[in-house]
């Protein structure tokens, strides 16, 4: 029985040090998913930790242990959370998440963004970016069959020659600091959404920021004013140059981009931003 | 003055009395993990369905109960770790000498340690642990464990940046931190008897010099070589990783539960006054805590709904008792101690945070 015990603990270090090494190794790809980056450190110490307690365990062998069958319980629920992963890492936070994440009080935000824009009128010229024709594959890869249309304009400006590519900026930075890049054009990639509570014509361009892991995910966007000649179509990721304002709602500035350009694009390997 | 209990302790081994732990029991840890296996196995089998709803529902919470886990459990093997090489390294001679004779003076010291001794509240509970057994004295061992993830340099940094180098903010956070932690601890003062505060297996070992809560029975100090003593450390700091660790599990499914029945744009529409509105997100900080330093972002998310007074109120509790913590103190103290515990932070954070509304209001 105590043998028992102590190949129980044994294995749940092993396991455990086990898949935190592969997070930190071959699987960071998959960790980005869940943990910010600046904190891969955590786990790579917590698998030395488990290594060690692995080496004192198997090294005292039984000696010593107590002879307590009601520790399997506890070394069992030790193992709940690896049962999860597979679960946890086929979620995707779309927009159904994004509204529950959002504040409500944002509405009244929203409808003050709304009143302005109706009072402007916007001349939407949509132009293609030039991007390497790899990079344009994909981009035609995303889309669906109802993205036709969209597709061949954006296709047909292409052929006509496009403006210099810009270098993308974090949406966090014009997010967060609006007023530096307002009247200036800038290049973002996010993903679009809808909401009802928006103006025709507005769509929510998101992300999600994660601080310490994506539990804690809230999503930063900017409204897109688009035209009706090239409309962009919700739940897809987009890379966009336009203009950037913002409109001042109880001392919270939300950025506002006027496209110039739009190109669909494939998700990001790292589709948060930190 | 009430003297610190290893004095006579100390006097029992100047006269080579030996003690031996005896084995720490947890029947309520036995029983919440079976429970705990059975909901689990449930959810799981509910994911399995064929409902799109069921689907969702299922990955939400398994998104927010593997990610809190794989940022919490690290953190807290750390501080198993630590508390470990504190059992074996450090003397209850050093710990008496440092905390001096004096409960209260010990209390305000625990107070600010956190600022050299920065550490997050999953792994703060194995260190106090330890510290206890040790005999750092409970009323400054339980400041230490609740002032020591929010006075610290790490959590003002996020804090500053959440609100934007708001200043005003960062030291309210950290001064009523340490307010509600010193107040707690000489509460404790007023109690005598540690020994009924925290679990038998603890109380008896208390102070002594063979403080092996593996009932090994042995003496730390027979073991001279270094190699030696850090495998004991190694025994002392894995036997608590068992211990906690599935508290730690069991608590943080229960807020990853929580977040994903209970959107966070829900509690904004139930603020009506402010002393409502610190109410409800004090309870919120209870149910979907997950760090102090993410603490800060969603505090600062309600920053133009919510008063000042109502996030700090979240800002505040929320490292000091929330689910996976009231769980994680069962290995350490008694149900009586956790509900006092659970009760005096509520009620003087509540106090301190209508205190903090009255003065931004009339000053």
């Amino acid at each position: 029985m105590i043998l028992m015990l102590s190949l129980c603990k044994s294995l749940t270090f092993a396991v455990w040090a086990l898949f935190l090494g592969w997070l930190v190794t071959w699987g960071r790809k998959d960790l980005a998913y869940f943990l910010h980056p600046r904190l891969f450190w955590v786990d790579a110490a917590g698998a030395v930790v488990l290594v060690l307690f692995l080496v004192a365990t198997l090294k005292e062998g039984g000696k010593g242990a107590k002879k307590t069958l009601p520790e399997l319980p506890a070394m069992l629920v030790l193992f709940v959370p690896l049962a999860f992963f597979p679960l946890a890492r086929n979620v995707q936070l779309d927009s159904s998440v994004l509204q529950s994440r959002l504040q409500s009080g944002r509405e009244e935000e929203n409808q003050v963004v709304n009143d302005a824009s109706a009072a402007q009128e916007s001349e939407f010229v949509a132009e293609a970016f030039s991007p390497d024709p790899g990079a344009q594959a994909s981009s035609l890869d995303a889309f669906d069959e109802s993205d036709t249309d969209a597709e061949d304009r954006v296709a047909r400006r292409q052929e006509k020659g496009a403006p210099q590519d810009d270098s993308e900026i974090p949406l966090s930075d014009v997010v967060f600091l609006p007023e530096e890049y307002h009247g200036k054009e800038a290049t973002v990639v996010c993903k679009t959404a809808t909401d009802s509570r928006l103006a025709k014509g507005t769509l929510l361009c998101y992300r999600y920021l994660i601080t310490c892991c994506i539990a804690d995910a809230q999503p930063v966007y900017l409204l897109l004013k688009q035209a009706e000649e090239v409309p962009l179509v919700p739940e897809k990721w987009v890379k966009i140059k336009g203009k950037i304002s913002y409109t001042t709602y109880r001392g919270y500035k939300t950025p506002i981009m006027e496209p110039d350009a739009c190109q669909y694009v494939s998700e990001p390997d790292f589709p948060w931003i930190f | 003055m009430q003297q610190l209990p290893m004095f006579h302790d100390f006097a029992d081994r100047q006269n080579g009395h030996q003690h031996v732990a005896p084995e720490i029991r947890d029947v309520p840890g036995i029983a919440l993990s079976l429970v705990f296996l059975t909901v689990a196995l449930l959810l799981f089998l509910y994911g399995q369905a064929a409902s799109e709803s069921a689907a969702r529902f299922t990955g939400m919470v398994s998104l927010n109960f593997v990610s809190i886990l794989l940022e919490a459990l690290p953190f807290m093997l750390i501080g198993t770790l630590l508390g470990g090489l504190i059992e074996v390294f450090v003397s209850a001679e050093a710990v008496d000498s440092f905390f001096g004779r004096y409960r209260r003076r010990a209390v305000f010291l625990a107070g600010g340690l956190g600022l050299f001794f920065p550490t997050c509240e999953c792994a703060i509970v194995p260190v106090v642990r330890r510290l206890i057994i040790k005999g750092v004295p409970l009323p400054a061992a339980v400041c230490f464990m609740l002032s020591g993830p929010i006075v610290n340099l790490i959590v003002a940094w996020s804090t500053a940046v959440a609100y934007t180098w708001n200043w005003k903010m960062v030291f309210l956070r950290m001064g009523c931190g340490y307010l509600v932690a010193v107040a707690t601890g000489l509460l404790l003062c007023l109690y005598g008897r540690e020994d009924r505060l925290v679990l038998p297996g603890l109380a008896d070992t208390q102070g002594q010099k063979a403080s092996c809560g593996c009932g090994c029975g042995c003496e730390c100090d027979n073991q001279v070589s270094i190699p030696g003593k850090v495998q004991h450390a190694l025994k002392h700091a894995r036997d608590d990783f068992l211990s906690v660790g599935k508290y730690l599990v069991i608590g943080t499914f229960i807020t990853a539960l929580l977040r994903a029945m209970v959107p966070l744009n829900h509690f904004d529409t139930l603020a009506l006054s402010p002393w409502l509105a610190i109410l409800i997100m004090m309870v919120m900080a209870i149910v979907m805590n997950l760090c102090s330093e993410a603490d800060a972002f969603i505090a600062a998310s309600f920053r133009w709904i919510l008063p000042g007074s109502a996030q700090l109120g979240f800002l505040v509790l929320g490292p000091m008792l929330d689910l996976k913590l009231m769980l994680m103190y069962l290995s350490v103290f008694r149900k009586r101690t956790i509900l006092f515990l659970a009760l005096s932070t509520f009620i003087l954070v509540y106090l301190l945070m209508l205190l903090v509304e009255f003065l931004s209001v009339f000053v």
